[in-house]
């Protein structure tokens, strides 16, 4: 196990920057999920912690130690990959034994620390196959195999899962998990699916352009995004985004106005804030509510899976399309209206200039 | 430019045009499945004419005896040119054989194809390596390596006899530095080495191509997993490199086993007809004197080492294809 601690970590292709200043602690034992979009930097920040790639200026200290300079090997950390990245020509025995054969380790323990993961991992009857022999989720466990065969400080892992169809995600997504709680060791997930994200981790890093936009518990992203662009990324359906005004400040938050809300107060801080700036107000589609009256909303598009309903529709004078999202089932028509009630509570504020996000006052 | 294609195109239009209502006739009255058989025909014919007939010549031609040209003047003798081919004392030593040039050829060109395909294979396979790992310069370097292989054999036997000449390039090299002069190309043992060098230089571009095509095709991160695996770089290359290089290997290996056993021009022009004496006469040179250079033409004996030789390239070739489905991973 070990603590990680990426400080002030830059990457520099040529001239492109790709990583920029990074800094996040990993405390030992933690799982931690890198999230972004595609080509956000996440797989290459794992790459700079794993030691496949140089970093360019900054520190990575591995438990307090500076590993820099020191190989993949030497780092002590073994590493999951997108592809599994099996050697083809070596059977699922020869694929686990491999690494522990490169450090010269005595044969009666190599047996030992395979057979052990093989019966963890389930893989025994296939030990002499080679891996195109094997199905998507079992190559998936050898690669996890040949990873904890190893006994490694920290575990990466690259998008494991996106190979695999929906159903065998669900399942070794909660194979990974159990493994963590199991062997409790350091663990870096990097995905793009935030549902990964969400379900695994015990600390989210949301990843965009290079840069961290913020650090956290998963439930505190969800509830408490630093900025619009984690707002946006975390949550499925995307949170509902509306141009306002500042038309009020006070000790108790800021009053807006838009096209579809007038003088809706909201508990946020209020120090930054000035009347008349204009802000973008944010609500998560499972916080809008259905009322009798309210902001009306003329039905779009209408999903019903028996017990949950996703609503879309538009708002009057606002660009976006609205989407909300009740947990029960709603019956109703493409062309209906029906009112909406936001509860100010959960909604969000974000400055237009620097698109963070205002502090939310705890009650 | 855009003119040129518009024009083509409006040629290339009325030929579809043209053949459009023959195709349809043609289509509804044998079906289309039977279009396809119409489609390679032209080829085929040309393939039949150039190939097949002449091997077919070549096996018919191996059982007759005679001098006369034509097949139907020749007398049907069976195995005969078979059975003096391969009548020998001892396989050991051509002297003691009917034919003591045919078994000094096939002695030469046994060392020849064991030393050019070895050579050949562990000099593209080194040069390979290097070019995958260049980070620039890749693409000249390769193109430089491929370079000689454009040239036409004749060609390359007469540089590389140039170059070697009593008072050619490297004889003068030689004197420059203070040492002998030495007739490279009239010494036995001199003369087979170049013969081999000379193949090796001129080839390996080649094979660097397909070696280097299978080392671009191992993906990054088996390399990457094994960097994290903690390999060594020698280990990397002997547990992972070479057994998924395997399959290339093998086609590169028997390509080259084939040439070898084939070659013939650019060892003739270097080598002035095979010399000194027959160091350097091979099986195709055999087969082209007995049937053409010789006073007495006896083109039998030729077909029928043409025939032997024919079937040792189809051994070869089997091996081959047995060894790559075994090499599959």
């Amino acid at each position: 196990m070990a603590a990680i601690q990426l400080k002030n970590l830059h990457k520099r292709y040529e001239s492109i920057d790709v990583m920029h200043h990074v800094n996040v602690d990993i405390e030992d034992g933690e799982f931690v999920a890198l999230v972004g979009p595609s080509g956000c930097g996440k797989s290459t920040l794992l790459r700079l912690i794993s030691g496949l790639e140089d970093i360019t200026s900054g520190e990575i200290l591995f438990d307090g130690k500076v590993v820099n300079r020191l190989s993949p090997a030497e780092r002590e950390i073994a590493m999951v990959f997108q592809s599994y990245a099996l050697y083809p020509h070596m059977t699922v025995k020869k694929n686990l034994s491999f690494g522990l054969e490169n450090l010269n380790m005595d044969r009666a323990i190599i047996e030992e620390r395979i057979q052990k993961a093989a019966k963890l991992l389930d893989l025994l009857p296939y030990m002499d196959r080679k891996p195109r022999a094997l199905s998507g989720g079992q190559r998936q466990r050898v690669a996890i195999g040949r990873a904890i065969v190893r006994n490694p400080k920290v575990f990466l892992f690259d998008e494991p899962l996106s190979n695999l169809d929906a159903k065998l995600r669900v399942q070794t997504r909660g194979e990974i998990t159990k493994l963590h709680k199991k062997l409790n060791t350091t663990m870096i997930y990097v995905t793009h699916d935030q549902v990964e994200a969400m379900t695994m981790a015990e600390k989210i890093v949301v990843v965009n352009a290079g840069k961290i936009e913020q650090v956290g518990k998963p439930l505190d992203l969800f509830e408490r995004p630093a900025n619009r662009f984690v707002a946006e990324f975390i949550g499925s359906p995307k949170m509902n985004m509306f141009k306002s005004k500042i038309t009020n400040v006070s000790d108790s938050g800021i009053e807006v106005t838009s096209n579809t809300i007038d003088h809706f107060c909201i508990p946020v801080a209020s120090e930054n804030a000035k009347i008349g700036d204009s802000v973008t107000l944010g609500v998560r589609p499972s916080h809008i509510e259905i009322a009798e009256s309210g902001i009306p909303l003329e039905i779009t598009q209408l999903e019903c899976m028996g017990h949950e309903t996703f609503i879309y529709g538009s708002l009057k004078g606002e660009s976006e399309d609205l989407v909300a999202h009740l947990p029960h089932h709603f019956e109703a028509e493409i062309g209906d209206t029906i009112y909406l009630r936001f509860s100010s509570q959960f909604m969000h504020v974000f400055c237009d200039k620097t698109d963070q996000a205002f502090k939310r006052i705890e009650s | 430019m855009k003119n040129l294609s518009a024009f083509l195109f409006s040629i290339l239009d009325k030929f579809m045009r043209f053949i459009e209502l023959p195709t349809v006739y043609l289509q509804k009255k044998i079906g289309v499945q039977r279009m396809g058989y119409l489609f390679v025909a032209p080829n085929m014919v040309l393939f039949s004419l150039f190939v097949f007939l002449p091997v077919g010549l070549a096996i018919a031609y191996a059982f007759t005896g005679g001098t006369n040209m034509l097949i139907w003047d020749r007398p049907f003798i069976g195995f005969e040119n078979f059975s003096r081919l391969l009548n020998c004392g001892s396989y050991m030593d051509p002297a003691s054989c009917e034919f003591d040039l045919f078994w000094t050829a096939i002695h030469n060109t046994w060392w020849y194809t064991l030393l050019n395909a070895t050579g050949t294979l562990v000099m593209a396979l080194i040069t390979a390596v290097v070019l995958n790992r260049l980070t620039k310069g890749k693409a000249l370097f390769r193109s430089i390596f491929f370079y000689p292989v454009l040239l036409s054999p004749v060609v390359v036997g007469l540089i590389w006899k140039w170059f070697l000449a009593r008072d050619g390039l490297l004889n003068s090299l030689v004197l420059d530095l203070g040492g002998e002069r030495t007739i490279f190309l009239l010494e036995v043992w001199w003369s087979r080495f170049w013969v081999v060098y000379v193949s090796i230089w001129f080839h390996m571009g080649f094979f660097t191509l397909i070696i280097l095509a299978g080392l671009q095709a191992i993906p990054r991160d088996i390399y990457e997993a094994a960097k994290v695996d903690g390999t060594s770089e020698w280990r990397q290359f002997w547990r992972i490199t070479l057994p998924l290089l395997t399959p290339n290997l093998l086609v590169v290996a028997v390509l080259l086993l084939i040439r070898s056993v084939q070659v013939f021009d650019e060892a003739w022009v270097l080598t002035d007809g095979g010399g000194p004496g027959t160091a350097n006469t091979f099986i195709v040179q055999f087969i082209y004197q007995t049937a053409f250079s010789s006073e007495v033409r006896l083109y039998g004996l030729a077909s029928a080492a043409s025939v032997l030789m024919g079937l040792a390239l189809l051994a070869l070739t089997l091996i081959q294809v047995w060894l790559a489905k075994k090499a599959e991973y």
